[in-house]
């Protein structure tokens, strides 16, 4: 056994008030135009409540141009130390509002308050969607193998879902747990092929297709899952220990609602090709905005990221919107 | 073979030459009865560790786990564990850790020496503020797993805690290697956060929160 790591050890300093750029959210879109804004020299402070975002739901990206395999969270690492070296600091905090104030922005946290700055980018991505179905919230209900997997060992799971995520999620599961159901809701799957193929070799994974699930019971946790055919509407029960939702997800976009950021009707924000919104020095980048064609993956967001950064210097430096 | 690699031991070194100011004593109860591999490899590592800085000092115990924590009077039997590794540091005996360490937290661990040894406390000051007026002795108990990459935000805030007021003890519990523990706190999702008070649970979640949120969610329990 061999233990890597890295160390994020911060000495007490005093946090400016005054930024050029505030990042709000520290995933791929966030990062990546962090390390641009750093490049273009504007002073930038990233909020963000973890390092990663959901890059550290991935256990292995295998997709990244550079990375044959890399693990999502090592990737975030890597971005956040990329991202220190040109002068970007970081703050682990819930951003609570954002406003305009004057020719600024005023954006208020939790734990450190308020922060002025001239641009914002908001890259807070997404979460992941509820199946919204009786018995959801029983404990053994949840939405993050690569945390989650190790406490089922030897246990029968069930992932909900037929995309990327859901197969990843059953091959992470299937190192831990004696048997993994897949539950779709389809025959075809929007996953890459590549790993539906790996899903369908490993003797562990079962698939149940053209199924919902419609209820989760149990006294203390969930026991058990009712489960339709979308065909047939008869309902089988399924004994689980724990089941893994994994559905597609939805965009935290709710704090720029108050701002009448224009947002689409899916609660996405509306942005155009150089990732402004309507709002005059407020960019959005990643999984929040409506862009990317519905491919919400690490490249898309970095590269999102990276435009965002170039049209906040574009409007700071050479006052261009 | 080594636990740490050669680069990551050039590289710890480094960092402990930078930023140890006084010496950080800890205490290591091993369990060769009750958890033989994991005991053996937390031996070579915290070895490995301590050969890096004249700094650490690192106590291994391997006596009998039921009379060392009657001993040293732990309060852990007051949730029944009885198995090792146990990790204490000996300033701050309100930061335990049960079991190795490991994945994600191993950084968390490297930080807490730091900290420790240069008195630091990085928190926002409104979470410190609230911590340091709780005035009844709680137990925060902190589910983990290795992979785990949210947990560190927890355990990191809930060890800064324990530094800034002695009443709040932070214990670390590896879920996967304790699951007598985890079957009784009901974890089936990580970090699943507890908070004690005589030996009761007066609050209960899943998830990290950021620290502000944390230390005014513990406050507001402390008079159940």
């Amino acid at each position: 056994m061999t233990i890597a790591f890295s160390l994020q050890f911060q000495k007490k300093e005093e946090i400016d008030k005054e930024w050029d750029v505030i990042i709000i959210g520290g995933g791929p879109a966030g990062y990546t135009a962090a390390i641009y804004c750093g490049r273009y020299k504007l002073k930038t402070l990233i909020i963000t409540k973890d390092i990663g975002g959901l890059l550290n739901e991935i256990s292995v990206l295998e997709n990244y141009p550079g990375f044959k395999k890399i693990r999502g969270s090592e990737l975030a690492k890597l971005l956040k130390e990329q991202a220190d070296e040109v002068g970007v600091k970081t703050i682990l905090d819930e951003v609570l509002r954002v406003e305009r104030n004057g020719e600024k922005f005023k954006v208020i946290s939790r734990g450190y308050g308020e922060f002025y700055s001239k641009a914002v980018i908001v890259a807070t991505g997404s979460a992941r969607r509820k199946l919204g179905v009786p018995g959801e919230n029983l404990p053994g209900v949840s939405y993050c193998a690569e945390c989650d997997a190790p406490l089922f060992k030897n246990k029968v799971v069930a992932v909900v879902g037929g995309g990327s995520t859901a197969f990843h999620d059953a091959l992470v599961l299937s190192e831990h747990a004696s048997k993994v159901y897949i539950i779709h809701r389809r025959e075809e799957f929007r996953a890459e092929p590549i790993l539906v193929e790996e899903a369908k070799r490993n003797p562990k994974i079962d698939f149940l297709l053209n199924k919902v699930v419609v209820e989760m019971r149990g006294k203390e946790k969930v026991e058990e899952i009712v489960v339709q055919d979308i065909k047939t509407n008869d309902k089988i029960t399924l004994k689980v220990d724990g089941v893994f939702v994994s559905i597609g997800m939805i965009p935290v976009s709710g704090l720029f609602q108050e701002m009448n950021v224009n947002i689409d009707e899916n609660g996405y924000i509306i942005v155009d090709d150089c990732m402004k919104t309507n709002i005059e020095g407020l960019l959005a980048a990643g999984d929040v905005t409506n862009k990317g064609c519905g491919l919400k993956q690490v490249i898309i967001a970095a590269g999102m990221g990276a435009i965002a950064a170039l049209s906040a210097f574009m409007y700071i430096k050479m006052s261009k919107w | 073979m080594a636990v740490l690699s050669d680069s990551d031991k050039e590289a710890l070194k480094k960092i402990f030459e930078e930023n140890l100011n006084s010496e950080v004593e800890i205490e290591i109860i091993l369990d060769y009865e009750k958890n033989p591999e994991v005991s053996k490899i937390a031996e070579e590592l915290f070895t490995e560790i301590k050969s890096l800085s004249n700094k650490i000092l690192i106590n291994f115990v391997r006596s009998d786990i039921d009379k060392v924590l009657e001993e040293k009077k732990l309060r852990i039997d007051t949730y029944g564990n009885r198995k090792g590794p146990i990790i204490i540091f000996s300033k701050y005996p309100n930061i335990v850790w049960y079991g190795l360490p490991a994945g994600e937290e191993f950084p968390v661990f490297l930080e807490q020496i730091l900290h420790i040894s240069s008195e630091h406390i990085h928190l926002p000051l409104e979470a410190a503020k609230v911590i340091h007026e709780v005035s009844r002795p709680l137990d925060i108990l902190i589910f983990v797993t290795p992979t785990c990459p949210y947990c560190p935000i927890a355990t990191h805030g809930s060890s800064m805690f324990s530094m800034v007021n002695k009443n709040i003890r932070t214990i670390i519990v590896e879920a996967t290697e304790f699951p007598e523990l985890s079957e009784k706190f009901n974890v089936y999702a990580v970090p699943k956060i507890a908070i004690l008070g005589d030996g009761k649970v007066l609050d209960s979640w899943e998830g990290a929160l950021p620290e502000v949120e944390f230390a005014r969610r513990i406050k507001k329990v402390e008079g159940s």
